[in-house]
């Protein structure tokens, strides 16, 4: 069984370079980017909050 | 194969098929061939993986901690029909990123970036990393105390931990990696034999499951943030993104679907046998009113159970502690690796050649050798850093679920795999919950004194 013949056993989506192509863009609707931009000021503001309880852990 | 993978016929006899299509291709002939045998268990056993490895991993040494602490601080009770639930939400969530990586063939990342553009995408990514190299360390802890219980160094420890980790991907080969994984994982039901010397009373057991009690001392902060820890410990944000990259890099396509739903569900119920047998290991510390607050790892709690579970019995459970920090730190490297690769467009397969996937496997070397320095680091602050990786990871878990129920609606991509309505109320409940239990973890652990008010 040669390389070729050996590829068929993936379907035409799994080949490497046709993964390589970036799926297009879908459009966000205004409730959703409302979430998401709430969820990334949640996380901005959960990660000094993790420092903290890290530098009280070292202080106590 | 594609059109777009036909070479043209003057470059025919210089084409090369690439190492990762033809490996994974090869893969696929061996799972064709059980299929039309109609041998079900051995394509079963080809077909398992990604959800067995991603529901033993989670039961990494933080997680196994946690249950040790639950059993050695309620015994048998709530606790026990609670670990069963969080599991069951667990493969609720696992099994869309199933559905998804089948559907499109492209990772977790990869998706975000795509459909939601590069700015969510690379957001997505720092997080993941973020996470991922705070939780190697978190592991590598696990690894060193579980070590210590055998008199065995910490360089030692963490040296032969690392070694492992990177010997594995020195395979190359994606399926070669998953049944090192898979081999290793197994290891985590030594909590199993490790619970039976405690002589567990089983119709103790069965009370719990019936009337999901006893609660010893009631609801109080200390056992809400317990049942917090626990939720923690079942989701977390990598999980998404190495399941649905496996489940690619693995190659199942949709005719696998049912195999992938049963991966996961093995999975979860060997993680959730784990995690309930490593609460009834420590049951005996909670009965002789041991106090754990200030154990710091895995060979404390092992020293503390060698009375009353004996010398083969808290070994066991030692070697369990190595075992979760070991896997763990091989799933969440590969999970970062994954994410990097797909992001920049770059290779993201454990079948790739160290020169095509230098990305791929430079970033998880990096990421497992910071975290071993840092753990042989003589004064890093161990204790502290655990503590602030649960938190982080807790904390991390809101964007990660929202997006993966974002994908999975998404019909252009799932088509027919999407969402139906059952597993939208399904899927957003459990969104919802872990993602309001996850915050207030993280505002309780950084504010202990808020529930005590």
């Amino acid at each position: 069984m040669n390389d070729r013949d050996e590829l068929s056993a993936l379907e035409a989506d799994q080949h490497s370079d046709v993964l390589r192509s970036r799926l297009p863009r879908r459009r966000v609707s205004k409730g959703v980017s409302v979430l998401l931009w709430i969820l990334q000021i949640y996380v901005i503001a959960a990660i000094p909050l993790a420092i903290y309880a890290f530098v009280r852990a070292l202080t106590h | 194969m594609s059109d777009a993978a036909q070479p043209a016929p003057e470059a025919a006899a210089a084409w090369r098929p690439e190492r990762e299509d033809l490996l994974r291709a090869r893969d696929r002939a061996v799972v064709r061939r059980a299929r039309l045998s109609r041998r079900s268990w051995w394509l079963m056993f080809l077909l398992a993986g990604p959800g067995v490895l991603v529901m033993l991993g989670e039961n990494d040494g933080p997680s196994m901690l946690s249950y040790a602490a639950t059993g050695a601080a309620y015994g048998v009770g709530f606790f026990v029909p609670f670990i069963l639930l969080t599991f069951l939400m667990a493969y609720v969530v696992q099994e869309m990123t199933v559905r998804l990586g089948i559907a499109t063939h492209r990772g977790h990342a990869e998706l975000i970036f795509d459909r939601f553009g590069p700015f969510w995408g690379y957001f997505a990514m720092v997080e993941l990393f973020f996470g991922n190299v705070l939780t190697l360390v978190a592991e590598f802890i696990a690894i060193r105390a579980g070590a210590a219980y055998f008199g065995i160094p910490a360089w030692l420890a963490v040296v032969a931990g690392t070694l492992v980790v990177l010997a594995a991907f020195s395979t190359r080969r994606y399926f070669t990696w998953e049944r090192f994984a898979m081999l290793l994982a197994a290891g985590n039901l030594l909590f199993v034999p490790a619970a039976l010397f405690a002589h567990p009373h089983f119709r103790d057991m069965a009370h719990a499951l019936g009337t999901w009690g006893p609660v010893p001392g009631g609801f109080t902060p200390a056992f809400l943030l317990l049942l917090l820890a626990n939720i923690g410990a079942t989701v977390t944000p990598w999980m998404i993104f190495f399941q649905q990259s496996a489940v690619v890099d693995k190659g199942l396509t949709r005719e696998d679907l049912p195999q992938g739903r049963l991966d996961t569900a093995i999975g979860a119920l060997l993680a959730a046998i784990a995690a309930i047998a490593t609460l009834l290991a420590c049951v005996p510390l909670f009965a002789h009113h041991v106090r754990v607050g200030s154990f710091s790892g895995g060979a404390d709690f092992a020293t503390a159970l060698h009375p009353y579970i004996g010398g083969v019995g808290s070994a066991l459970f030692a070697l369990g502690m190595i075992e979760a920090g070991l896997v763990a730190a091989m799933t969440i490297s590969t999970s970062s690796s994954y994410a990097l690769g797909e992001v920049f467009g770059k290779g993201r397969s454990l079948n790739l050649d160290f020169s095509q996937g230098a990305l791929f496997y430079i970033s998880s070397l990096l990421s497992v050798v910071v975290a071993a320095a840092v753990v042989l680091s003589p004064h890093a602050p161990l204790l502290a850093l655990t503590l602030t990786v649960n938190v982080i990871a807790t904390l991390l878990m809101a964007p990660a679920l929202f997006f993966l129920l974002l994908l999975i609606n998404d019909r252009e991509i799932v088509g027919e795999l999407a969402n139906r309505w059952r597993s939208n109320l399904a899927g957003g409940a459990i969104v919802v919950g872990v993602a309001l239990a996850g915050a207030l973890y993280g505002i309780t652990t950084v504010f202990p004194g808020l529930l005590a008010r």
